[in-house]
């Protein structure tokens, strides 16, 4: 079954006609998910996305050079921002500049900042860790969702019992999630974040004023519908959303097993050699790709 | 006096010895329910044997059963060469992961989730996690893994994980207490009442010692209002350290 990132509410019809209704995206109501003894829609189990392009453009989805090594030209190439229509970051202007300023930092990196913190195995945060290679382990208890990534062995423990956010100035990598379900949908509201992680390895980046809400809808028995929305009042005009399927793994058994990043990493020090030998033999440039259609 | 009153006086008279506090949770199946966040208030972290201060470390009693480590002749040497360099040796100090059973009592808080065939532990320390099977076989090795991989199973109400297929990498302690990668570590997590639990570990490692030895600490819940587990994440003050501030933000 082929899921569009646009045209959702089309792509939605058509498989409503095909399946009869089975399964259907925010039709809540037609699929009645399993609960759990306290409650809960039982979401747990092995998921991946297919939105790994996500992890390289958020706003302009796979490498085309890596599409070239890997023999997938002119594949499609679906992209995660569904709103705006332009599948455009609405950066302020002063973020956008900044933003400018990290594209040519990238081209020629001299500090750590210039290079992807995923590279540098630091945390992924939120959203980016859900469209990053490696899929993510759902485990519920009584009153917490737990999301356990498989890369970098990330964790999130969300808790449902209302309690308030932690407070303002304490900041995270991975922000401070608080759950609560809506039928089938977990809504997880997430704040306190740092201004360290990026949302893709093209340098889109968020101030410490993001604030995302999260919205795991279990669509069917294999599927999560995802959806976030970003604002930032510091960094973006206005708030903008993103939304990919989740798939269950098809292994009936699957162990989420060790990536110790940090413990291998061993790339940061030749990028930030080049980098330097070329900032300083007076190369600059910036760092961008040009695809012929999108 | 009613019957109910003379079972609830016996009922006393019985409880009262046994435990302050109230008794442990259960899951829906019966089991003890450790869920919950919790953490060693010892200085284990520092060094596992009896230790005076140093600058920033208090002094502590140790957790090591009969105050010894039967090490080898040759791993006390490396033992005695890892402490005198442990500012540079100590993985932590890199922060990379901790390993079995340092995690436990580095002293940062760690979450317990129970569910009945996963038990996965959450450390605050570096996002270190581990994910604890339940009743099923270690896969095949040779497989090194600095946490290592995790069996658990019940034996009564102690929760009891097996632990095997570590790398040789990690430390007990700041001390530069070691083993080797056929490191075999049993941990017992036994209840004392609702916020204790009692951690027992027996270390095996015939590379390194010449016999099975054990430590056991109480874990303490920690039950502030609304506790959670946060992040320590050394990568990012490592390369601040390293490489200064990162310029403008």
């Amino acid at each position: 079954m082929t899921h569009r990132m646009l045209g959702r509410t089309m792509a939605a019809a058509a498989v409503a006609v095909s399946l009869g209704g089975v399964g259907v995206a925010g039709q809540a109501g037609r699929w009645s998910p399993p609960r759990l003894a306290d409650g809960q829609p039982d979401m747990q189990g092995h998921w991946t996305s297919d939105a790994v392009g996500g992890a390289h453009s958020i706003e302009d989805g796979r490498d085309p050079d890596a599409d070239v090594i890997q023999g997938r030209v002119g594949e499609r190439n679906p992209l995660i921002i569904v709103a705006p229509p332009d599948n455009r970051i609405p950066y302020r202007p002063e973020m956008a500049a900044r933003r400018q300023q990290l594209l040519r930092d990238i081209f020629t990196p001299t500090a750590p900042a210039h290079v992807d913190p995923h590279v540098r195995a630091m945390l992924d945060g939120v959203p980016r860790n859900g469209y990053v290679p490696g899929g993510m382990q759902i485990l519920q208890a009584p009153g917490t969702v737990l999301i356990l990534y498989e890369s970098n062995h990330a964790h999130r423990a969300i808790p449902l019992d209302g309690r308030p956010h932690a407070p303002q100035p304490l900041k995270l990598y991975m922000g401070d999630s608080r759950g609560r379900w809506e039928g089938n949908t977990l809504v997880v509201d997430v704040t306190n974040f740092n201004e360290d992680t990026w949302l893709d390895s093209h340098g889109s980046i968020h101030s410490d004023a993001l604030h995302v809400v999260e919205r795991w809808t279990l669509a069917g028995p294999d599927r999560i519908d995802y959806e976030a929305t970003l604002d930032d009042p510091k960094a973006f005009t206005r708030p903008w959303k993103i939304a990919f399927p989740i798939n269950r793994r098809p292994q009936k058994v699957y162990e989420i097993w060790e990536d110790s990043r940090l413990e291998g990493e061993r790339a940061v020090d030749p990028i930030l050699e080049v980098g330097r030998k070329d900032k300083a033999a007076g190369i600059t440039g910036i760092h961008e790709h040009r695809r012929e259609q999108r | 006096m009613t019957r109910a009153l003379v079972v609830a006086a016996a009922f006393l008279t019985l409880a009262a010895p046994l435990a302050a506090g109230q008794p442990m949770p259960r899951t829906s199946d019966g089991r003890p329910d450790l869920s919950g966040i919790w953490q060693a208030i010892n200085t284990a972290g520092t060094n596992i044997l009896p230790h005076h201060a140093e600058p920033d470390m208090p002094a502590g009693l140790g957790v090591v059963d009969g105050n010894e480590i039967p090490y080898t002749p040759a791993a006390a040497a490396q033992q005695r060469e890892n402490y005198a360099n442990r500012a540079k040796l100590d993985p932590v100090n890199k922060c990379w992961l901790p390993g079995v059973p340092r995690a436990t009592y580095m002293g940062f808080p760690f979450q317990i989730v129970q569910t009945p065939n996963q038990v996965t532990v959450l450390y605050e320390y570096a996002h270190a996690v581990r994910n604890i099977f339940m009743n099923s076989p270690h896969p095949k090795g040779p497989i090194e893994w600095w946490m290592g991989d995790s069996r658990g199973r019940w034996e009564g109400d102690t929760f009891v994980v097996d632990v095997v297929h570590f790398n040789d990498q990690t430390w007990f302690d700041k001390a530069g207490n070691h083993h080797s990668e056929a490191l075999h570590v049993v941990e017992r997590y036994t209840p004392i009442d609702r916020d204790h639990l009692n951690y027992e570990v027996t270390i095996e490692d015939p590379r390194v010692f010449t016999r099975s030895w054990k430590m056991s600490m109480p874990l303490y819940r920690r039950v502030d209002r609304n506790m959670q587990i946060l992040e320590y994440e050394c990568a990012g003050f490592d390369e601040a350290f390293r490489d200064g501030p990162a310029g403008p933000r």
